[in-house]
């Protein structure tokens, strides 16, 4: 029997602020409204009449509140869950959850983050950095130990994996140079050429391995940019689906997950809980793995995508790098992943998850606009979304009809 | 490294509150170089970070007690820390590793006495044991040693 979450709701807008990367000059409300608005004219809604907002990252503590002032509109349901970058497709979750119930009948998921102007402002790291806080057990049994950011811990992780999987630094390096090889395709990528970044243009797996070591075994470039970007998708349930501009990317399935915050209690190093949000999300869908054509991966670090292949089943345990090094991954490949060029050289503002929906949804609907070779022919994309220290994952599976 | 051995320092971060999260029992055994630990007096399993409920499935007792640990353990993973904050900036490159404990909890501390610029000399799985760093008068921190 078919799951009645299944296609209960579909993307019909996406929208990211008018300008993205490093030195913006704007806040991160200005980010949010601009991915709003321009969400709204992709779909064709008016934004009084949204009814769902979904709104994590640089708003304030009142985070949904706040931003519904700035844009002057009153929404009936409202959503801060703050989970890190992984936030968005849980708002995707809860969205679908609230669309299906009939408690509203469209939803906006928003993002607004000043990642990198925030640090250019002495601010240290993209979560607000080390403010010692002794009432906090993460701050006082971990981090107090000269932890700061998320490479600091993600590279234990990393270590772990490749002690027990025997795969190298090396392999992990051939993401970034697929991600970067998808950049150079993308015009709008951060890292597209030397023309938008001194760095920017195609890199080789040696420009990986001699970039400075940031958490051994993390180099700089196994890292995500850190950048100011904003966005916004807007959702609509089935019946409306067919209202809007754009063809619906249908949402055949949802999961969300998580399994600690503090890496301490992570009990395998080498997992994340993508396998189960992945579980709830394919069991919904109906479909599996071998169903999926595209993936985007949150590539906060070159681990992190690798590890998340195998955990949503697209490779075995202790091969997720493959599919970068046989060439799948790539442009033109047989399954192409993390097609705008990725956290690590497309923009990534600390909470990456809006992007990865935002591209989605222009790949499936034939709306990646860029060099020969970055549209794909992709009708299915698994999107799978990491936050904080590994601690939390969200999965969502896309369609066409075409 | 040289820097950690000519000064004996291995701790550069900020000074806890050993009266706050309900860890007294712990500062007060760093205090005597021992690594005290809180156990679950319900299903008697070991577990760290201090809490007030037993974090176990099927038990969260809330009877904790707390007990002295061997102060043994091996190394579950480490990374190489080259940029840091605060006080830590001081300190790059170190060593920061999880520590799988005898008692079977995990706990992150830095791990002295092995080579940061030399990865592959640092083995996962090697045994190691507690020491403390004085870092004021009544405050002890936990760091570990490669045996």
């Amino acid at each position: 029997m078919t799951n009645k979450l299944r296609r209960s709701a579909a993307i019909v807008g996406v929208g990211e602020s008018d300008t993205f990367g490093f030195d913006t000059n704007k806040d991160s409300l200005t980010l949010h409204t601009e991915g709003i608005i321009n969400a709204s004219n992709d779909a064709g809604l008016n934004i009084d009449d949204i009814e769902g907002l979904f709104v994590t990252g640089g708003a304030g503590r009142f985070q949904a509140i706040a931003l519904a002032e700035y844009l002057g509109i009153k929404p009936k349901y409202i959503d801060s869950t703050y989970v890190g970058g992984a936030g968005f497709i849980f708002f995707v979750n809860h969205a679908i959850a609230a669309i299906s119930s009939g408690m509203i009948k469209n939803a906006i998921i928003s993002h607004g983050e000043v990642g990198h102007s925030i640090r250019a402002r002495g601010n240290k790291g993209t979560g607000g950095g080390f403010n010692y806080d002794p009432w906090d057990p993460s701050m006082q049994f971990e981090q107090i130990y000269g932890l700061w950011g998320a490479p600091t811990y993600y590279a234990h992780a990393m270590n772990r994996y490749m002690h027990e999987f025997g795969v190298t630094k090396k392999d992990f390096a051939e993401i970034a140079v697929v991600a970067r090889e998808w950049a150079t395709l993308n015009p709008k990528a951060v890292m597209h050429s030397k023309e938008t970044h001194p760095f920017g243009g195609p890199i080789d797996i040696e420009t990986v391995l001699n970039s400075r070591p940031i958490a051994w075994p993390l180099n700089l470039l196994d890292c995500c940019l850190v950048t100011d970007h904003g966005g916004a998708v807007i959702i609509v349930s089935k019946d409306q689906a067919s209202e809007y501009k754009n063809e619906p990317v249908w949402i055949e399935g949802s999961g969300e997950a998580i399994s600690h915050i503090n890496m301490s209690q992570m009990e395998d190093m080498t997992m994340t809980s993508a396998h189960l949000s992945s579980k709830r999300a394919y069991e919904i869908a109906g479909m599996g793995p071998k169903d999926m054509e595209m993936a985007m991966l949150y590539d906060s670090f070159t681990y992190t995508a690798g590890v998340t292949a195998e955990m949503v089943g697209l490779a075995p345990r202790g091969e997720g790098t493959n599919l970068w090094k046989n060439g799948l991954a790539s442009p033109g490949g047989k399954f192409p992943i993390n097609t705008n060029g990725g956290g690590l050289s497309y923009s990534h503002s600390g909470m990456y998850g809006m992007l990865l929906l935002i591209e989605a949804q222009r790949q499936l609907a034939g709306k990646a606009i860029g060099l020969n070779g970055r549209q794909t022919t992709a009708k299915s994309a698994i999107v799978n979304g990491t936050g904080g220290p590994l601690a939390s994952t969200g999965t969502i599976i896309l369609t066409v009809d075409r | 490294m040289t820097k950690e051995k000519n000064t004996g320092k291995v701790y550069f971060g900020p000074t806890p509150d050993p009266d706050l999260l309900n860890a007294k029992e712990f500062w007060e055994g760093a205090k005597k170089n021992v690594l005290m630990l809180p156990k679950c007096n319900t299903c008697k399993k070991f577990f760290f970070y201090p809490r007030t409920i037993c974090p176990k499935e099927g038990c969260h007792s809330r009877d904790i007690i707390w007990e002295q640990a061997s102060g043994k353990g091996k190394i579950y993973t480490f990374a190489i820390q080259h940029i840091a904050t605060d006080g830590w900036k001081e300190a790059v490159p170190f060593v920061t590793a999880f520590i799988d404990t005898e008692e079977n909890v995990r706990m992150l501390s830095v791990l002295a006495n092995v080579n940061p610029e030399d990865p592959d000399s640092i083995k996962i799985g090697a045994s190691v044991t507690i020491k403390f760093d004085r870092v004021e008068d009544d405050i002890f921190m936990p760091y570990w040693e490669v045996v």
